[in-house]
């Protein structure tokens, strides 16, 4: 059948029809896109020498509590942490074996049993006589990394991306961590 | 699966006889000009206005302390093509706007305002209207300087009743009212954006729907007018018509495409009109920006309005010209229709065309009284155009009576 000219016609318009139509889709689907203050809250830089050794700093990373902490490099030799046997992140591992040489390392502070933030307990407890974290919710109990040691957490803490840019922690960008769910 | 999926649809709601009935066995005459596309042009404008109004309003606030920004933060910055809706939106509103000016134009220079098209001109005149007043509550939500203070003005206009000549008293007690009712108050604060945010978004586009379905619905009972005026006979003239698709659906969808990207060329590359800097300003209520005009779709009426020395009579003037608008069809009571056959009414048309113009680009000049003095000749003309118009269909009633009752 050959075509006629308003067949070319039809295609023509239906043609443009169809990309304005889809002109119109692309820029109404993305001002449902995060918004350019929530883009600048997806990355959050912190001065390492602003951590003190052993302490941890809270701040904000995409609205989720972020914490940070500078520990003590013999910490491994000085302590001994018994991890649960299901504790591992998304990559198959402790996060103890990814962030612990680090300088300093994020975490998101939002206990993995129920959401609850977790307190951090430099000089341990009665109990746990190590640095560790610990959720006054229902009594989780992690190590400083994250690695879930006891109570209800069914999983290690998340960790977000980040780098190490200088003298400086970038959490947002992925580096050492791409992202540990 | 396309066509079974259709089948079952027709089964149960006889959509290809709908189709059928709307789109083919609709029909149009041949001879349609260019101006009868603006219609569909008008339309297709209320969809964007729809569309991006609705995009608009996840993000704006309509309270004083953040309007101004919602309206120039949030959704310029902040939100991925927020500036494009906003853009999209402010342009629209003026294309909206001017097209319907077009449509109205063309609609008194064919006479489709006359038997029995009557009551689309009618219903018509009421969606200018409401467009007016929707453009109107529109205008105040950013929040800006030029919303602000165009809306104090806009409000005080009423209050211009208590410069009537005879009594005084309920004039200036209704002008004041009719004020304090728009603002809610003595002064414009939340109370009025909340209103004018209420109607602006809600009632008013509402209204708007239901008019422009009846406007449609009364154009396919009544048939489209066409140039040379007079009413084709669907069975012994079937030639001169054509089905409404393909033939007037391609043509006027290939002009849309023209008006889309004339449309987009302003919305993406030429913004700075529809979206004047001044208004980008907070709004102040203790200094009135340097200089304030209305919107070039108001500037006619202003003008009458401020070359009449007295503001009662300037005001009736502009509302007398609204109402003699909207009654074209008792005004002109001629048995001839369009002005390809009226060499009077064409003459007198041009008169009201180019007065209509001139008198748009007085309001945006300084108020010399030069300009004052020719804006009250220009506003003669427009009155003598409707005036004109009894004079004119006595004398064609003359002539078709002598021609035996042919026009």
């Amino acid at each position: 059948m050959e075509a006629s000219r308003r067949d070319f016609i039809h295609v023509a318009l239906g043609g443009m029809g169809a990309v304005g139509a889809l002109g119109v889709l692309y820029p109404i689907l993305k001002t449902l896109a995060p918004s350019a203050a929530s883009v600048t809250e997806a990355k959050v830089e912190i001065a390492i020498d602003s951590v003190p050794e052993l302490g941890m700093r809270v701040t904000s990373w995409k609205g989720k509590p972020l914490f940070i902490l500078k520990l003590p490099s013999d910490i491994t030799q000085k302590y001994t942490y018994k991890v649960k046997k299901e504790s591992k992140n998304s990559a198959g591992k402790l996060n103890q074996e990814i962030l612990r040489d680090k300088p300093v390392f994020a975490l998101i502070g939002v206990c993995t049993h129920l959401g609850c933030i977790p307190l951090w307990k430099p000089k341990g407890s009665s109990d746990v006589k190590a640095p560790y974290l610990h959720c006054p919710c229902h009594g989780g109990l992690y190590t400083p990394w994250g690695d879930n040691i006891g109570g209800p957490p069914p999983r290690p803490l998340f960790v977000p991306p980040q780098k190490i840019e200088g003298n400086k922690l970038v959490v947002g960008e992925p580096g050492f961590v791409k992202e540990l769910v | 699966m396309l066509k079974k999926l259709l089948d079952w649809l027709d089964e149960r709601t006889h959509v290809k006889d709908l189709y059928r009935e709307q789109m083919i066995d609709y029909k149009v005459p041949k001879n349609l000009t260019f101006p009868y596309v603006f219609g569909v042009l008008a339309l297709i404008t209320f969809v964007i206005q729809i569309v991006s109004g609705v995009i608009l309003i996840m993000y704006y606030k309509p309270v004083m302390a953040h309007a101004f920004d919602s309206a120039n933060y949030t959704i310029m910055k902040e939100i991925s093509f927020g500036w494009l809706f906003r853009h999209i939106h402010a342009a629209g509103a003026n294309f909206f706007l001017a097209i319907v000016y077009l449509h109205m134009f063309t609609g008194i220079y064919y006479n489709a305002y006359k038997k029995p098209r009557e009551l689309v001109w009618i219903v018509g005149w009421v969606i200018y209207f409401t467009l007016l007043t929707t453009a109107l509550t529109g205008y105040l939500l950013p929040w800006g300087q030029l919303s602000y203070w165009g809306t104090v003005v806009t409000t005080e206009i009423p209050a211009s009743l208590a410069d009537a000549p005879i009594l005084k008293g309920i004039f200036t007690a209704i002008g004041e009212t009719i004020s304090i009712w728009m603002k809610g108050g003595y002064k414009l604060e939340d109370l009025a954006l909340g209103r004018f945010f209420g109607l602006h978004v809600l009632l008013l586009p509402l209204i708007l729907l239901g008019l422009v379905s009846i406007h449609l619905f009364l154009v396919r009972a009544a048939g489209i007018s066409n140039p040379e005026g007079y009413e084709i006979d669907k069975k012994s003239e079937s030639e001169k018509l054509a089905p409404f698709h393909p033939y007037i659906t391609l043509k006027e969808g290939a002009i849309a495409m023209w008006y889309l990207a004339l449309f987009f060329f302003f919305v993406f590359f030429n913004m700075s009109h529809f979206l004047p800097a001044d208004n980008f300003e907070p709004a102040d209520p203790l200094k009135t920006p340097p200089h304030i005009a209305p919107e070039w779709y108001l500037l006619g009426f202003y003008e009458v309005f401020r070359s009449i020395p007295s503001k009662f009579w300037g005001f009736v003037a502009f509302n007398l010209i609204l109402i003699l608008l909207l009654l074209l069809p008792v005004l002109d009571f001629s048995p001839l229709k369009s002005a390809r056959r009226r060499p009077l009414f064409f003459v007198m048309f041009l008169v009201f065309l180019f007065s209509s113009m001139i008198l748009t680009v007085l309001g945006t000049m300084a108020p010399t009284p030069t300009n004052a003095q020719l804006g009250m000749f220009f506003t003669f003309l427009v009155f003598l155009f409707f005036l004109s118009l009894p004079v004119i269909s006595f004398l064609e009633w003359g002539w078709y009576r002598a021609r035996g009752g042919k026009s």
